[in-house]
This record gives structure tokens, sequence and C-alpha cells, in this order.
């Protein structure tokens, strides 16, 4: 095998040494520093967008909550709002209504005033009928004079007795 | 609220990749060692027994004619580098145990990430 | 062979012969000789620049301005760094990173030495025991200094293992450390006979598939395509499992076990 040939042996080992330490100094000092730099530009680029990713998420999840109790605060105010409105209308309607009641009620007493002022004048007025004809009835029947104070009692107590 | 969800799910998608970010560059092995094939073992230790036979013997051999002590040390070379050939073997063992071990843990990281 | 290299190399490179240890053959480009030794330029010399050139260029160039978004070129550059980074970190750990530079060097010549060696043709140097063992021999002494500067006498501990009983010291002791010595023989026995043993079964089977011509030559030619895409994997997985085996060496040295 010529792979067991000492000819070669010097030669192999004097070359293999050449070669791999100019080989390790060119890639130590012009190779292997690139590469490693746009590696850490890389990590560290990664690294920085994931950071900002998890603080603009963080961001976003406050500004939401805030969002989102802004949006309750307002519609609890106007929950109060209409609550307030509806309070007013009710209480607008209310005294309305009292106001119109009570109307209707003076109107009411004073029509029921002048009907019972309009009864009672109807009523005299039928009284002093009634003791006129009571009176001449009780002359032509008897054909005497009689006592117009004793007609006038019965006919009071006739028309109590009618119209209690 | 469909927002919320979508803020939500973007959170922990950042999470993930910040842990997986963590476990690439934290190391605690990437196990890219690849598990050898059987043939390949079979050379690696056959080689390992041979290694230390050798040098068992060409030490015997060598310290023989240095001392002038033929053949006793030769002999004695033979034993010891037959025990360190067994202690070699041994060793290679260990050590492929080990990175499967690694590699099945990194295999298993590997799939938690994916699921 | 010693005499005739000349004429016998250029007989084995043209001729393409049956022999399929011919193409392990080293002969010389340019006859160097200094005191008395060797050190010619030759095809191993020659494919070891190339396997240089190749690496250097691919992260140099591969690199590009590093833009953010890689290319194609800069993403196989930042793989192959990626790679090796990941490999020592995982398997020196955090104060491997100085020697990350040799590791990532080590690598990258010996993936080229192997890959270009599948070119027909061409010459790999890393199936000739020479090279891995002088250069797995000397990552072994150094790996041996940096763990004996980094824990003088207690690196010796390396050689007893944990718990064991004293007694058996006088035989654990010289056993570990014959282990300990083969480190650099298998680690270049292993990358030497992965290499030579596959690209001699590719000129075997390349010879049978030309010998039994057009039509018995189909099932050797299917096999030979076969065997090609595997000694790729193996010419990758080679210089993975060297330049790992060197971590974990490394690793021992640094940490004791």
């Amino acid at each position: 095998m010529p792979q067991f040939d000492p000819t070669w042996f010097v030669s192999q080992i004097f070359w293999l040494a050449i070669v791999l330490g100019v080989l390790y100094w060119l890639m130590s000092k012009h190779a292997i520093p690139r590469v490693q730099a746009a590696l850490e530009a890389r990590a560290e680029r990664i690294q920085g967008d994931l950071d900002r990713a998890a603080k603009l998420q963080q961001d976003a999840a406050s500004l939401a909550e805030s969002h989102a109790a802004t949006i309750s605060k307002a519609r609890d105010e106007a929950r109060e709002a209409l609550r307030v409105a509806q309070a007013d209308t009710q209480a607008a309607l209310d005294s309305r209504q009292a106001s119109l009641a009570e109307e209707i009620a003076k109107q009411t007493s004073e029509a029921e005033k002048r009907i019972s002022a309009a009864k009672d004048e109807a009523m005299s007025n039928v009284r002093d009928i009634a003791i006129d004809a009571a009176q001449a009835i009780a002359e032509r029947l008897t054909h005497s004079n009689v006592d117009s104070s004793k007609t006038t009692a019965a006919v009071d107590s006739a028309i109590n007795q009618r119209t209690h | 609220m469909v927002n919320d969800d979508r803020l939500q799910d973007l959170g922990q998608r950042v999470k993930a990749a910040r842990t997986r970010r963590v476990l690439q560059t934290q190391g605690g092995g990437s196990g890219r060692g690849r598990a050898a094939n059987g043939m390949a073992v079979g050379l690696r230790i056959v080689i390992e027994m041979v290694a230390g036979l050798a040098v068992g013997v060409g030490g015997g051999l060598f310290l023989d004619s240095y001392f002038e002590t033929a053949p006793f040390l030769l002999i004695v070379g033979f034993i010891l580098g037959s025990g360190a050939a067994f202690a070699n073997v041994i060793r290679t063992a260990r050590d492929l145990d080990a990175r499967a071990a690694r590699e099945r843990a990194a295999r298993e990281i590997a799939e938690d990430d994916k699921g | 062979m010693a005499g005739n290299k000349g004429s016998q190399a250029a007989e084995s490179h043209g001729g393409g012969g049956l022999d399929p240890l011919h193409q392990f053959e080293i002969h010389p480009i340019l006859d160097i000789q200094i005191g008395g030794l060797d050190i010619s330029f030759t095809n191993s010399s020659l494919w070891m620049v190339i396997a240089a050139i190749v690496s250097f260029s691919l992260i140099r160039f591969g690199a590009g301005p590093g833009s953010l978004v890689p290319s194609r070129w800069q993403l196989i550059a930042e793989s192959l760094y990626t790679t090796i980074a990941d490999m020592v970190r995982d398997n020196v750990g955090n104060d491997g990173k100085k020697y990350f530079p040799f590791i990532f060097t080590l690598f990258m010549f010996l993936l080229f030495g192997n890959v270009l060696g599948m070119i027909p043709g061409s010459f790999t140097f890393t199936s000739h025991i020479a090279v891995t063992f002088a250069l797995a021999a000397s990552i072994f002494v150094v790996i041996t200094a940096i763990g004996l500067v980094k824990h003088g006498a207690k690196f010796f501990s390396l050689f007893f293992p944990h718990g064991a009983p004293i007694a058996t010291a006088p035989i654990l002791i010289p056993i570990e450390l014959i282990s300990y010595l083969s480190r650099p023989v298998s680690l270049s026995v292993r990358l030497f006979a992965n290499m030579m043993v596959g690209h001699t079964l590719l000129k075997v089977i390349a010879s049978f598939a030309i010998m039994l011509g057009v039509v018995g030559g189909i099932a050797p030619l299917v096999l030979l395509v076969g065997i090609t895409a595997l000694e790729f994997l193996v010419a990758i997985l080679q210089a993975y499992v060297f330049t790992i085996l060197t971590c974990i060496y490394l690793h021992d040295a640094l940490h004791l076990h």
C-alpha cells in the first residue's frame, strides 16, 4: 500500500503543517469574524424584534384594556343620562297630569255648584208653585180661606218626604 | 370580541417565539449530532479496540527493546492493551448512548414546539 | 518505488489502471530537498492547498457582505459555522469558545479533503495514515498540554476512574493510560481507514463495471452510484466525527471527566 511507504511521510507532514497553519491564520483573521458578525447582527436583530413585538403586544393589550374601560364608562354615563331624562319626563308628565286633574276637579265642582244652585232655585220655584197650587186647590175644595202658613208647612213636609 | 382573541393569539405567538429563541441560543444541546448507523458504530468500536490493543502491544515491544526484557513487557502490554481495548469500547458505548439520549430529548423538544 | 517515483507517478496518474491502490500513490510536482529531507510539493500537497483554498473561499466569500437575510452561499457558510459552534458548545462547553477557530478550520480542512477526494482523478490526502496520524498526534499532544497547564498534577486524575478502590490502581492506571494514548491512534486510523476503504471499494466496483462491459456492467454501475452516494455521506461524517472527537478530548482535558 502506498500509504505505508515512508518516502513521502516527511513531505506530507510538512505540507500538512504549512497548509493547516496558513488556513488557520486566514480563517481566524479573515473568514470567521465576518460570519460571526453577520450571525451576531442577525441574532441581535431577531432578539430585538422579538422584544419589541412582546412590548408592542403588551402595549396593545393595555390599550385594549383602557379602551374597554372607556367604553364601559361611556355606557354607564349614557345609561345614567337616559335614566335622568326619563325621570324628568315622568315628573313633567306627572305635574301636568296633576294640574289637569285639579283643573277638571275645579270645573266639576263649579258645575256641581251651579247645578245645585239651579236645582235649589228650581226647587223653591216648584215649592211656591206647589204652595200656590195647594192653596188654590184647598180653597176650591173647601170654599173657604185656608191659612197659607198651614199650606206652606204641608207642602214643605211633602217635599221633604219626597226628596229624602 | 374578535379583537381580543387576535391580540391574545399574537401574545401567545410572541411568547412561543421567544421561548424557542432561548432554547436555540442557550443550548443545552441542540442535538445536531446524527445517530451513527450500525456499520459506522461497528467500525468505530472495532477501531477503538484495535487502537487500545495496538498501543499496549506497541508500548510493550518498545519498552522490551529499551530495557532488553523481551518478551515480558510485550505480554504485559498485550494484557493491559486488552484492558484498554475494553475500556475504550465501554467508553464508546456510553458515549453513543448519551448521544442517542440527547438526540431523543432534542427531538421531543422539537415536537413539543410544533404541537 | 523510492528510486523511480517520477516515472511511476506519471504512469499511475495517466493510466487509470485497474489496481485499486494506484489512486493513493503520491508523486512529486515540485522537487524540494532541505537538509536531506524530501519535502517535495506533491499531489497530496496540491490537494491540501486546494482543500484549504476552497474551504477558506467558501467561508470568506460565502459570508459575502454579511447581509441580514443570507444569500445561498452565505447560508451554507453560516450553517457550517453554526454546526461547529454548536458542536463546540455542546461537547467542550463555554470555555471551548477560544478553540473554536482551530476546530472550525480543522473541520473545514478535513471536510473538503474528504469531499474533494471524491472527484475522479483527484487525490484524497486524508486516506494517508501519515497525514491523519500526524494530525491526530499533534492535536493529542496540544490537548494534553492544555490539560496539564490548566490542571497541573491534577490532570493525572484522568487516569484513575472516580470511586474505584485504590487497590485496583496498579492495573487501572496503566489501562487508562494506554486507553488515553490510544486516542490519537483510533482517531487517525478511523479517518484513514474509512477514506481508504471507501475509495478502494469504489475503484474495485468501477473496474468491474468496465471489465464486464456495457451489458454486464449495469449492475456494478448501479451499485457504484449507490456507493458513491454513501461515500459522500461517509466523507462528511468522518470529517464530523474527527472534529467531534477532538472536541470531546478537549473537554476531557479542560474538565477532567
